[in-house]
């Protein structure tokens, strides 16, 4: 009988755990289906995870760490690219909040790994297939000591990117630039956008509000300042995308300078493991697209700026873009918010909040992140006393779409 | 009775959220016994009330539960909005506490919620709340036992002692300031920040 313990993934996995002489503990949904369908003694996490002790991170002191190593690269980034330095365009910061689901992800499953291994006191074994990519990429590393096996290395697949490359892809690029859109319920919109392009031209003294991106009610929030304030509202999706010179830079040998000077970082490395090599593709990416995109994003801001004059600058939620022009805002002295939305920040214990990645600001009393209640602000300010990423002030406001809930129920 | 679950985030989403006890592949082996529960009974009903298109992953469950079609057990889809389901729901059963957890305080339905200080530690000033609102379980075993025992017994046993579906009191802590609504307090601050450009 062999002592392996089986990772099954999927349904194929499922079909070879029926025939397999060890034990068989199921990673994926999928997997959990199969196994039961096939009715296969298996266990999950849940299962032999039997001591009450909390599993997590604290995230705080994650982020923090995520920070300075962000930091890092940018500010190799600014020392190979003068433009970025001297706009403050900080690329791998405005990424931050993407790209920490990436790393959490290879945390998760190397805990799993060895909490699995650990647990059977066994080593364990898988087959290669798109589902298990990315434990051949930890079977790869040199330093990895948990005990996993291949079982069909011949067939293990010689993708160029990872698991992360391919989340990154799916999730992880900035989906547009400010593209001009003229959808049907955008025409109202933009009769205000053409009306605030206009009364500018004709000197109007109207103050202007550009929304970054809207959500959580910022419609009737936007409606309210209008019609009640006075203002013009631009949104940023509406603003036509202004090309801007080519950016030309080596972007293989800054990004060999990435790997040479980022090595073993505190953010990478967990159990003695430095997972960096892993980030490659994301860095890749970054450096590929995102330089270019986000140096366009702060120029095409400057110059709507130019045109506008804003007076507050608004996101209903944290977007990469988001955070590049409100390094921008900061430069100019503009004040911005940025709305909280859900409701998981405050209620644990261990989850950092998301403001914008603020490190650095010099006008940081300019820059307003919109909370909920006294409640969530006190969290929020325990949070922001630890982190040098959080220089955003918080402000407890309350939420319109929560009470709107309240007077539909009560 | 209609029992609407509330599936938790998964995949990329779930990520920040998927410690311990709370990866993707528990989640799903706790929906297939909580399912079991109800297919095994023909009194009451389940809905999956289910997020973040996870029906397009087609993992298996949602499709097997497609495939039965039996009354007990059934999915609402995630472009179906959480909040249309509140006046057709007798019980949440809800998988970890999340925003569908403050928008349900807003009801007086009765609400289990599975909390596990293993994956996700609540702050104290919260689970003090929490408590007086929601049956909480401790862990996967004690949501599934507590679910079996109020598909047999009702609203009986230690988890609901001092537990009142009235009580709005973390709802108010979590979402009210000064007793103004946020509409007004929002555009009232932007309105204060017009004039603040350096």
């Amino acid at each position: 009988m062999s002592r392996e313990v089986l990772l099954a993934f999927s349904k194929e996995d499922a079909e070879l755990a029926r025939e397999y002489p060890g034990r068989v503990f199921a990673w994926t949904p999928p997997a959990v289906h199969a196994l039961r369908k096939a009715r296969v003694d298996f266990k999950t996490l849940s299962d032999i995870q039997l001591e009450k002790k909390f599993w997590g991170y604290d995230h705080v002191d994650l982020l923090c760490r995520f920070e300075n190593w962000c930091s890092g690269i940018d500010r190799l980034l600014q020392d190979e690219i003068p433009e970025l330095k001297a706009m403050n365009v900080r690329p791998f910061a405005y990424k931050l909040l993407a790209m920490r689901k990436v790393f959490f992800q290879y945390l998760n499953d190397y805990k799993k790994l060895k909490y699995v291994s650990e647990f059977y006191q066994s080593p364990l074994c898988y087959r290669a297939g798109p589902e298990t990519e990315y434990l051949d990429q930890f079977a790869s590393l040199g330093e990895f000591t948990i005990p996993l096996r291949c079982l069909n290395p011949e067939s293990r697949a010689s993708l160029p990117l990872g698991a992360i490359g391919h989340w990154y892809q799916e999730h992880g690029f900035i989906k547009q630039v400010g593209k001009f859109m003229l959808r049907d319920r955008k025409v109202k919109r933009l009769s205000d956008f053409l009306r605030a392009l206009i009364g500018n031209r004709l000197g109007s003294k109207r103050p202007a509000i550009l929304v970054i991106n809207r959500g959580y009610d910022s419609d009737e929030i936007m409606r309210r300042m209008r019609e009640q304030v006075g203002v013009d509202t631009i949104f940023w999706e509406d603003c036509v995308r202004i090309p801007s010179r080519p950016l030309i830079f080596n972007s293989a040998s800054i990004q060999k300078r990435i790997f040479q000077e980022m090595k073993n970082h505190p953010w990478t490395v967990a159990d003695g493991v430095d997972f960096l090599p892993f980030f490659e593709p994301l860095i890749r990416s970054t450096l590929e697209f995102d330089v270019r995109r986000l140096l366009e994003i702060s120029h095409a801001f400057l110059e709507f700026d130019r045109k506008f004059r804003f007076s507050v600058v608004f996101a209903a939620a944290a977007s990469t873009e988001g955070e590049a022009i409100f390094d921008q805002c900061d430069r100019l002295g503009i004040p911005t918010t940025l709305n909280l939305h859900g409701g998981s920040v405050g209620v644990y214990r261990d989850f950092a909040p998301m403001p914008a990645i603020s490190t650095g600001y010099k006008r940081a009393q300019n820059s307003f992140y919109l909370v909920y209640s006294d409640l969530m602000k006190s969290y929020c300010d325990e949070v922001k006393a630890i982190s040098p990423a959080y220089g955003m002030e918080n402000v407890a406001v309350g939420s319109p779409q929560l009470d709107r809930l309240w007077e539909q129920f009560r | 009775m209609i029992y609407t679950y509330v599936c938790g985030a998964m995949g990329a989403y779930n990520i920040e959220f998927k410690n311990g006890v709370y990866d993707d592949a528990s989640l799903y082996q706790l929906r297939h016994e909580v399912a079991e529960l109800f297919y095994a009974q023909t009194t009451h009903q389940l809905r999956f009330k289910l997020g973040y298109d996870l029906e397009k992953k087609h993992y298996g469950f949602e499709d097997e539960v497609e495939r039965r079609n039996q009354p007990q057990v059934s999915l609402i889809g995630s472009r179906t909005g959480f909040v249309t389901t509140f006046a057709t729901t007798d019980v949440f059963l809800i998988e970890a506490p999340s925003t569908s957890l403050l928008e349900i305080l807003v009801t007086e339905k009765p609400a289990l919620v599975l909390s596990d200080e293993r994956g996700l530690r609540l702050r104290p000033e919260i689970l003090r709340l929490l408590r007086k609102r929601v049956a909480i379980a401790p862990d996967p075993e004690a949501f599934t036992q507590a679910i079996d025992s109020l598909l047999r017994d009702g609203f009986v046993g230690p988890l609901w002692q001092g537990v009142h579906a009235s009580n709005r009191e973390l709802f108010e802590a979590f979402t009210r300031t000064g007793g103004r609504p946020g509409l007004e307090n929002i555009t009232a601050f932007l309105t204060k920040t017009l004039s603040q450009r350096t």
